[in-house]
């Protein structure tokens, strides 16, 4: 607020405005790459190869989406998916499962007929589809803007089919 | 075919003003209602129930009333149930601390992220306001186009890092109000069994009572000696266990009925944060194009409105190309089509959003305590209780002969709510 604004609003004897709540910063491409890294060097060695491999593939597309976060708006619900995922979603189901005993973790059905660490596979399955879904919906938005430049360069140097031959010279 | 394809389109849905309903306080549960509302005993463990309390009865009535059986049997109506009762009681206490939590740091407190995010977004708005006073009356008029109103635009490019951060912020509200739910849907299908549980060993507590009572008014005849110390050491144990019983099956049903109230209110929460958000993307979008229109000034709010490149770049392109044309074709555009009147209205939007959400807020808040306020009063009734099983610890170790375990207790049905 401006020292003008300010002083009008004394004048007008308006009570002074409640302040805007500091809202926590947006986390920057750093920080979700340092916290799938986080996870990654978290589960090393502690998980089965299936959980491992599923961390990877979503560590690696997010790693691809953060350049691209801006594409969708960064307002927009994916690029909160794709923060979210590499900030809270992961790293959650993760450590949850990480908190078990690895052998109750393994080995005891706790719910549906499942196993911990069978939840945890399904958990990172749907996060993964998720995510990837995401990227290639952005790739595609990105691929519209080369099919549509194809075209306006063929619209604008393709010759007419009744154009002469050039005269050869 | 022909009828079908002439068919005129119907006009899309009108946007509904947003109405968000808090969900009716919790009434105290009566203990008489409580077995008829709690999950109901599965006919097929009518037989196995009723043969283990008619097997207790028979021993029962075999042993000599100073024998250290008959004392051992009189013992087992005094912990029947205990570990459920207890377990029970743990989870409404638990419960009992979840609303009054709720209320002090949950999605309805101004402390939470959602709370704190909506007075942010309520804050920028306001800076953001196109009322006259801010763009200028002669906006529509004969001096239009001026520096205020591109002084009035420029405000949006330096808000968007923080409207940014308050969408972002909302999401996240939302995030944890969904995970709020999940948690607690799991403590009620948690619960839901413990109360199939209690709801068991009531039907065994009336079995035993009705059978031993005729049994007891028998014995007065014959032998009322006997019939003395049945009455004193199992018959009145055994109705103070069924009023135990009850009154920690309503207590239950109570916490049961309070983790709706807080999931139905999250819920609501979560659909007012949606048109919250959805309400400020369309105003940002519309300033967009109304500075498009009227002061040819292309706003940068990239980090916000790139939704959809396609659409906002079409629109801006149509806006350019009628700003482009001709003056006249500007005047109207700004003027009929695309003005500082739709731009109002978008931020009326939000102002409703944001109004309808406070109020539903304050609304949800009281029924809130009145739900606490009942949840104390009954949970308080369920304390005497739990006195006494403090006493009879033993049976948390060794069981008592009429504990239901191992009964083949499915899990019924219809937990989710």
């Amino acid at each position: 607020m401006s020292w003008w604004s300010e002083l009008g609003r004394r004048l007008r004897g308006e009570p002074e405005p409640v302040p805007v709540p500091e809202l926590p910063p947006s986390p920057t491409s750093e920080e979700i790459l340092a916290s799938v890294e986080d996870v990654r060097r978290r589960v090393a060695g502690r998980v089965p190869p299936a959980v491992q491999a599923r961390v990877e593939r979503i560590a690696r597309t997010v790693a691809e989406m953060v350049p691209r976060l801006d594409r969708p708006g960064l307002g927009s619900r994916q690029a909160h998916t794709v923060v979210a995922t590499a900030t809270s979603y992961l790293p959650e189901a993760v450590d949850a499962y990480l908190r078990l005993p690895r052998d109750f973790a393994d080995r005891r059905v706790v719910a549906d007929g499942k196993t911990s660490l069978m939840l945890l596979v399904d958990q990172l399955d749907l996060l993964g589809a998720t995510i990837a879904k995401i990227s290639d919906a952005v790739s595609r938005q990105d691929a519209n803007a080369l099919i549509a430049h194809g075209a306006f360069l063929e619209e604008k140097f393709r010759a007419s089919t009744l154009d002469n031959p050039p005269e050869a010279s | 075919m022909t009828d079908q394809a002439a068919a005129p389109l119907d006009p899309p849905d009108a946007e509904d003003a947003l109405s968000l309903t808090p969900p009716d306080p919790v009434a105290a549960v009566p203990t008489t209602q409580a077995p008829a509302m709690a999950p109901k005993v599965d006919p097929e463990m009518v037989p196995t129930l009723t043969a283990k309390a008619d097997s207790y009865l028979a021993s029962l009535l075999e042993a000599d009333t100073r024998s250290p059986e008959y004392a051992a049997k009189a013992d087992s109506v005094r912990t029947m149930g205990d570990a459920d009762i207890r377990r029970a009681a743990e989870v409404s206490n638990r419960l009992l601390a979840t609303p009054v939590k709720e209320i002090k740091e949950g999605g309805l407190s101004e402390s939470s992220t959602v709370g704190q995010s909506l007075l942010a977004l309520r804050r920028t708005v306001e800076e953001l306001d196109p009322s006259e006073a801010s763009v200028g009356k002669k906006l529509l008029g004969f001096l239009p186009f001026g520096e205020k109103v591109t002084d009035y635009f420029r405000r949006y490019e330096s808000a968007q890092k923080q409207l940014d951060a308050i969408i972002r912020a909302l999401y996240n509200g939302q995030d944890e109000l969904r995970k709020d739910n999940a948690a607690l849907n799991l403590e009620k299908r948690n619960l839901w069994d413990t109360m199939g549980r209690l709801n068991q060993y009531i039907f065994m507590a009336e079995r035993i009572d009705a059978q031993l009572s005729a049994r007891i008014a028998e014995l007065d005849a014959t032998d009322p000696e006997r019939a003395r110390a049945l009455r004193e050491d199992v018959l009145f144990y055994v109705r103070q266990k069924h009023q135990d019983l009850l009154t920690q099956l309503a207590v239950s049903i109570q916490g049961y009925l309070a983790m709706d109230v807080i999931i139905k209110n999250n819920l609501e929460l979560i659909k007012g944060v949606d048109r919250a958000t959805t309400t400020t993307l369309s105003a940002l979008r519309t300033a967009v194009i109304v500075a498009q229109a009227l002061a040819n000034q292309k706003l940068v709010l990239d980090q916000i409105t790139a939704l959809n490149t396609t659409t906002s770049n079409l629109i801006v392109a149509t806006s350019k190309m009628l700003a482009d044309n001709s003056a006249t074709i500007q005047e109207q555009a700004a003027s009929a089509t695309i003005g500082i009147e739709q731009l109002q209205s978008a931020f009326a939007n939000i102002y409703a959003t944001l109004d309808s959400i406070s109020a539903f807020k304050i609304a949800a808040l009281d029924s809130m305590a009145q739900t606490v306020g009942v949840l104390e009063t009954e949970t308080a009734k369920a304390a005497d209780y739990l006195e006494r099983s403090r006493r009879s610890a033993a049976a948390e170790l060794e069981g008592g002969e009429l504990d239901v375990d191992g009964l083949g207790l499915g899990r019924p049905g219809g937990a989710q709510g």
